[in-house]
């Protein structure tokens, strides 16, 4: 019986480029879009799962991101009392993960948005934050490779009600 | 050209990008072009308000101005509007005014004495603006004696709203946040 249940608890993914992905099901219910599928489906599944907006790249590092983080404990429904603090501390291990090209970065934050991933999704988003405190606008056109797409009249009449915000 | 990885991202993942920054972050971000400028909202008085007690506001010598809802400079204010209820998170802190807005809002009056850094300050009773030439008949000496005031002519003893030849101080303003405007402004005080 224990044999039959561990073989229940492998659950079959197949990405955007038609890879096929076995994993845990304890891991995969990081995702609560996957979750709530594979409740509906009651066990019944047999054939793997598509998952038509993630590539098989950006699965593996989700799942892996899932497979370091499947103990943790589901997220507090009261996270909104510390959203005041703006804090975008990321605990080490995240941050390791989360060293990674700025492409990847967007995949990984698209996909944890579609998979329905919280704490992947916050971590992201702190990443990028993070990219962008205490950088000024044309350090953060550089860093984002972003156009200025401001006529020259509008950029003096923005730079003047931002004054302040210059570093001097 | 290519097209901005950071730009591939729907507008509520940047907005929830945005709510983990602070105020100054998210006006430099709303620098960046005019998407960024269009999807963040303009920081209400109340914003700027809470983060004036920021270490970066102190460091930088901000404090809010509630008319100009914005930031001004250390420099832009009367003694009395940096100390006592009117300090950083103080009680009337949100009532505070900027020299310019205070007369404009009709807080300083024609001829009435103001303290700026220390020394009292006449407005003209012409051109509105602050002099430290102290005489009964409140005139500055641009518009002394009694003539229309030039637009071309200055004094040395003119002290206008912009203090050009105080600013390059304010670099050296100093977070000592349980101590007078003066000491954090001067960053010196006595140990006695």
């Amino acid at each position: 019986m224990a044999e039959a249940s561990s073989d229940k608890n492998m659950i079959d993914l197949t990405t955007s480029d038609n890879a096929p992905i076995k994993v845990e099901r304890k891991v995969v219910e990081r995702s609560i879009l996957i979750k709530n599928l594979l409740e509906d489906l009651a066990g019944e599944t047999t054939e793997a799962i598509p998952i038509p907006n993630v590539n098989e790249a950006v699965m593996k590092k989700v799942l892996e991101w899932c497979d370091h983080h499947k103990d943790d404990p589901p997220a507090t429904q009261d996270d909104d009392s510390d959203s005041r603090k703006k804090s975008t501390d990321i605990d080490e291990w995240d941050q390791k993960f989360m060293q990674v090209d700025q492409e990847m970065l967007f995949e990984i934050i698209l996909a944890a948005n579609y998979l329905d991933i919280k704490a992947l999704l916050d971590v992201g988003c702190k990443t990028v934050a993070n990219m962008i405190k205490g950088k000024s606008p044309d350090e953060i056109r550089k860093t984002f490779n972003i156009q200025n797409d401001f006529t020259p009249e509008e950029e003096e009449q923005i730079r003047r009600e931002n004054e302040w915000a210059e570093d001097r | 050209m290519p097209v901005s990885p950071l730009r591939r991202l729907p507008v509520e993942l940047h907005l929830g990008i945005i709510s983990k920054l602070e105020l100054w972050d998210t006006a430099n971000l709303a620098c960046v072009n005019r998407y960024f400028r269009s999807i963040i909202a303009p920081p209400s008085h109340a914003d700027y308000l809470a983060a004036e007690v920021d270490v970066w506001a102190q460091n930088r010598g901000l404090y809010a101005c509630s008319n100009c809802a914005s930031f001004c400079r250390f420099q832009d204010f009367a003694d009395d509007m940096k100390k006592g209820k009117h300090i950083r998170g103080g009680a009337e802190a949100g009532v505070r005014l900027c020299l310019r807005c205070g007369v404009t809002r009709g807080l300083y009056v024609r001829g009435a004495t103001v303290v700026i850094y220390g020394k009292p300050h006449v407005l003209c009773r012409f051109c509105e603006s602050f002099t430290d030439r102290q005489t009964y008949q409140a005139v500055c000496t641009k518009c002394c004696p009694r003539t229309p005031p030039s637009s071309t002519s200055s004094s040395p003893y003119m002290m206008d709203y912009t203090y050009t030849n105080e600013r390059a101080s304010s670099r050296s303003a100093r977070v000592y946040y349980d101590r007078t405007h003066t000491d954090e402004f001067y960053g010196g005080w006595s140990d006695s």
